[in-house]
């Protein structure tokens, strides 16, 4: 059993890793973007979101014939497959974004039909069973994580590296709180993910596009209601879902990028990022990142992982100080 | 650095930790009238709002603030320098 779950995991990163070395190579211009935040402006490719549908795939394929796949696993690699083929669909010819974000919630309306998820535990409140909430909240939860983390493709490395960091306090918590069956699908979820950290890091060399951040949204999304980690998931990606609640709010509903002013602007004498004056650009975390003072692009990455390392250690504390109430 | 966002998620943290208790409150509450199942869902969607609502707002305000120092600070830098 060990020696099957340690060739799913090990096979899941390394097939991720591969694929996303494989995609750095490719010098193809349609498939080539700026790196607006360097002072020469590499051209990068785009789809590195490709080696998250790549490792999703092996791993379903490596749990079948390992006779390790249950339903829960079998749905949260399908979703991630999914929302990454939706994404790259996106990445090539740019769908419409209320089109985008309805397709989004394709994944919530099957776990709904199937009926997989028939309790959900929200420490204080207890176990919830009342199966309209408990269909809402998974309606909700899915297009919010795709869209949110979407939303926070701004600098090199942030997207795997959060997912990382998050998925490792939920392999904690589950070990805590004696969730064992959770703690296989978190670390497929981080080895999937840690695969293209290694290559989107500061200085990036791929870059996740929208197939990659809608698939590990989507597998965030995914996970939080099929393993039933609704309120540590939900407070360790919070600066995911505030930067999500902020865009939206400021910019007066969903828009493409293009429709948006920059909040932040490149000052490409010194290399660093300063807040664009504007009083109309969006809100977003970025732009109070570097409202204290301007910032250079690496300095940026890490204040936002330790926002999520923040949040990951607010979510372990809290649900293990709450757990006991309910 | 950073503080402005460390307030903002502390902040909105302390706000969803406190909603939770508020809707263990409510539940107990509306359970003793044997409701509907679609109340449940009503106060989920309030308390998404409330919560929406009081992050956004604190968010802005902290920018508001932060514009303006950072405005003040170009003007005082071009003063100085006109100087």
């Amino acid at each position: 059993m060990i020696t099957s779950h340690a060739a799913l995991l090990i096979g899941t990163f390394i097939t991720s890793y591969l694929t996303a070395k494989l995609i750095s190579k490719i010098k193809h211009p349609k498939l080539l973007v700026p790196d607006i935040h360097k002072p020469e402006r590499p051209l990068i490719p785009k789809i590195g979101g490709v080696a998250v549908i790549t490792s999703s795939i092996y791993a379903l394929a490596c749990s079948y014939i390992l006779n390790i796949i249950d339903t829960k696993l079998m749905l949260l690699l399908f979703f991630s497959i999914f929302s990454g083929c939706l994404g790259l669909i996106d990445d090539l010819i740019e769908i419409e974004p209320l089109i985008r974000v309805s397709l989004t919630i394709m994944p919530g309306i099957v776990i709904t039909c199937l009926g997989v998820v028939s309790q959900l535990t929200i420490p204080p409140i207890g176990i919830l069973q009342n199966m309209l909430l408990i269909n809402t909240i998974t309606l909700l939860a899915l297009p919010i994580y795709s869209n949110a983390v979407n939303m926070l493709e701004v600098v090199n490395g942030v997207i795997p590296a959060s997912v990382c960091i998050i998925m490792l306090t939920m392999t904690l918590i589950s070990t805590i709180v004696g969730k064992y069956v959770n703690i296989i699908p978190s670390l497929l979820v981080l080895s999937i993910s840690f695969g293209v950290y290694l290559l989107n890091k500061y200085p990036a060399r791929v870059f996740n596009g929208s197939s990659g951040t809608y698939a590990l949204g989507a597998l965030l999304g995914a996970y939080m209601i099929l393993y039933d980690m609704c309120v540590p998931l939900l407070i360790a990606s919070l600066p995911y879902i505030i930067n999500g609640l902020l865009i939206i709010t400021s910019s007066k509903g969903f828009k493409t990028r293009h429709k948006l002013r920059r909040p932040t602007v490149m000052n490409y004498s010194d290399g660093r990022v300063v807040v664009n004056p504007d009083p109309k650009a969006p809100l977003t975390l970025m732009r109070l990142i570097v409202l204290s003072g301007p910032k250079t692009e690496k300095e940026i990455v890490n204040s936002i992982i330790i926002l999520f390392i923040m949040s990951s250690i607010l979510s372990l504390l809290t649900y293990l100080l709450l757990l006991p109430f309910h | 650095m950073m503080k402005y966002t460390v307030i903002i998620v502390l902040t909105s943290w302390a706000i969803l930790v406190l909603l939770l208790y508020l809707a263990l409150i409510i539940r107990n509450f509306i359970a003793m009238y044997n409701p509907p199942q679609f109340i449940d869902v009503i106060v989920l969607v309030l308390l998404i709002a409330l919560w929406s609502l009081i992050t956004y707002s604190i968010s802005r305000v902290i920018e508001r603030r932060g514009l303006k120092k950072f405005l003040q600070y170009i003007y005082i830098d071009k003063h100085e320098k006109k100087k």
